[in-house]
């Protein structure tokens, strides 16, 4: 699986990004490259999540405003800032989707499905890629998040486990369990 | 999962399309705004909160004042010794009345009246009935003072609390944890509702049971860390009679669990 060059830096990369959260938890002006280093990562997460695409961008946004907001709060822990970006942008997801603003979506590219039913040992045609997809609908939040983390963003299990908060081990269980149930409810379904 | 949508092969934008929608001005002016209104909020909230201390701190002295003062001051005492000339007084018409024949003892009790009423001038005799009135005091207070500490122990122990903690900062897994909010031990925390400042606006929830769900943990812990979250409404249900009651609110401050 591929790593994510954006997400993953050395620990120079760490450090110097440090220097600019310092700087703009003292200015907010100097949030500006934290903005453009991000800004794409975040709307394609939220974008992933769901179908309006301006609605997408509103979010991003408010993803950032948020986190200018509270950047004071930030504490470096050895990750990448992103991590904390995710969240916010997560919690601001699930809001919109309580405030019925959106509607949360799965979006699944054909390669994708391939790949998992091939994972199921299972013939790849259309009757068992529409068989997944339903299956998929069935899955509860906290699975097909992290089903969609690792098989359709594929994500690394430590970018997972940081935007979690969970540890790289924990996400790999995790990941492993909900494929197990995704795998049962496909059979189930068959 | 219900209300779920699935998309199969969405056109994948381009980093260009995203890139052009990047406007860090106007994420700038928003975060302007924000700050403006949120500033305005906390002076709001602070004003509430002021006032409610100051005239909670009010309504505690005045029950202090109120209580500690008789026991004290010199019209207490006065008030002690007109029960006392009182009781001589009417004790001399239930004497008279009920012995009309005995004169001479009646004599001797009116002489004895006389004396009583004559030393109840004198300064050594009002030392002691001084000592007398706050003896008096003393056992009428003292079974007033028990009520009362028993009914501070009693209310303590219905304080809702996340494990020991009641009010101020309190480290985020312990809010977060398996315990949720607790209280004395014949109590079922039903439903509460929690308040806190989410960036720019403020939420508020009902919530039912004692546990504090994920989504809310996940705000406290993004934008809440050291901020005053509210807990509200609290409903307790008696375990053995099912009888509900609303327990005292709680002012609590999450923060990092590795602060504490």
């Amino acid at each position: 699986m591929s790593v994510n060059p954006m997400y993953h830096q050395t620990n120079d990369r760490l450090q110097e990004e440090l220097a600019i959260i310092r700087q703009a938890k003292e200015d907010p002006e100097r949030f500006g490259p934290l903005y453009s280093r991000y800004h794409e990562q975040i709307f394609r997460y939220v974008y992933q999540r769901m179908d309006d695409q301006e609605l997408a961008f509103d979010i991003t946004s408010q993803v950032f405003v948020k986190a200018m907001l509270n950047i004071h709060k930030y504490e470096y822990r050895g990750v990448p800032f992103a991590s904390w970006l995710y969240r916010i942008a997560k919690s601001e997801l699930y809001q919109a989707f309580r405030d019925q603003k959106a509607s949360r979506t799965v979006n699944v590219e054909s390669m994708h499905l391939f790949e998992m039913i091939e994972e199921f040992e299972e013939e790849d045609n259309t009757q068992n890629k529409v068989r997944l997809l339903n299956c998929l609908t069935l899955l509860k939040v906290d699975d097909l998040q992290i089903i969609e983390m690792r098989y359709f963003e594929k994500r690394s299990f430590r970018e997972i486990g940081e935007i979690l908060q969970i540890s790289e081990n924990n996400a790999k269980v995790k990941a492993f369990r909900a494929l197990g149930r995704l795998k049962r409810l496909f059979m189930k379904h068959f | 999962m219900t209300n779920l949508k699935t998309t199969l092969d969405r056109k994948r934008m381009s980093a260009e399309s995203i890139a052009e929608k990047q406007d860090f001005r106007g994420v700038l002016e928003s975060y302007t705004e924000t700050t403006k209104i949120s500033t305005k909020l906390k002076w709001m909230y602070g004003g509430i909160v002021g006032t409610a201390v100051i005239s909670g701190l009010f309504v505690a002295f005045g029950v202090n004042l109120s209580t500690a003062e008789p026991r004290n001051t010199p019209e207490n005492n006065q008030i002690v010794q007109r029960p006392i000339d009182h009781f001589v007084k009417s004790s001399k018409d239930i004497l008279a009345l009920s012995n009309p024949t005995e004169s001479q003892s009646s004599n001797k009790i009116k002489k004895d009246h006389k004396t009583l009423d004559e030393s109840a001038l004198s300064a050594d005799n009002f030392d002691v009935e001084t000592q007398n009135s706050e003896e008096d005091v003393m056992v009428e207070m003292s079974p007033i003072a028990e009520v009362e500490s028993k009914m501070e122990s009693e209310s303590n122990s219905l304080l809702p609390r996340f494990q020991n903690y009641y009010t101020g900062e309190v480290p985020l897994d312990v809010i977060c944890g398996n315990e949720g909010i607790r209280s004395g031990s014949n109590l079922a925390i039903v439903a509460y509702t929690i308040s806190y400042f989410s960036g720019s606006k403020e939420i508020q929830k009902r919530i039912k049971g004692n546990a504090i769900p994920f989504d809310v943990c996940e705000d406290l812990g993004l934008y809440n860390l050291g901020e005053v979250v509210r807990v509200t409404g609290i409903v307790a249900e008696d375990r053995f009679s099912g009888a509900q009651s609303t327990l005292p609110s709680m002012h609590i401050t999450p923060i990092d669990s590795g602060r504490k």
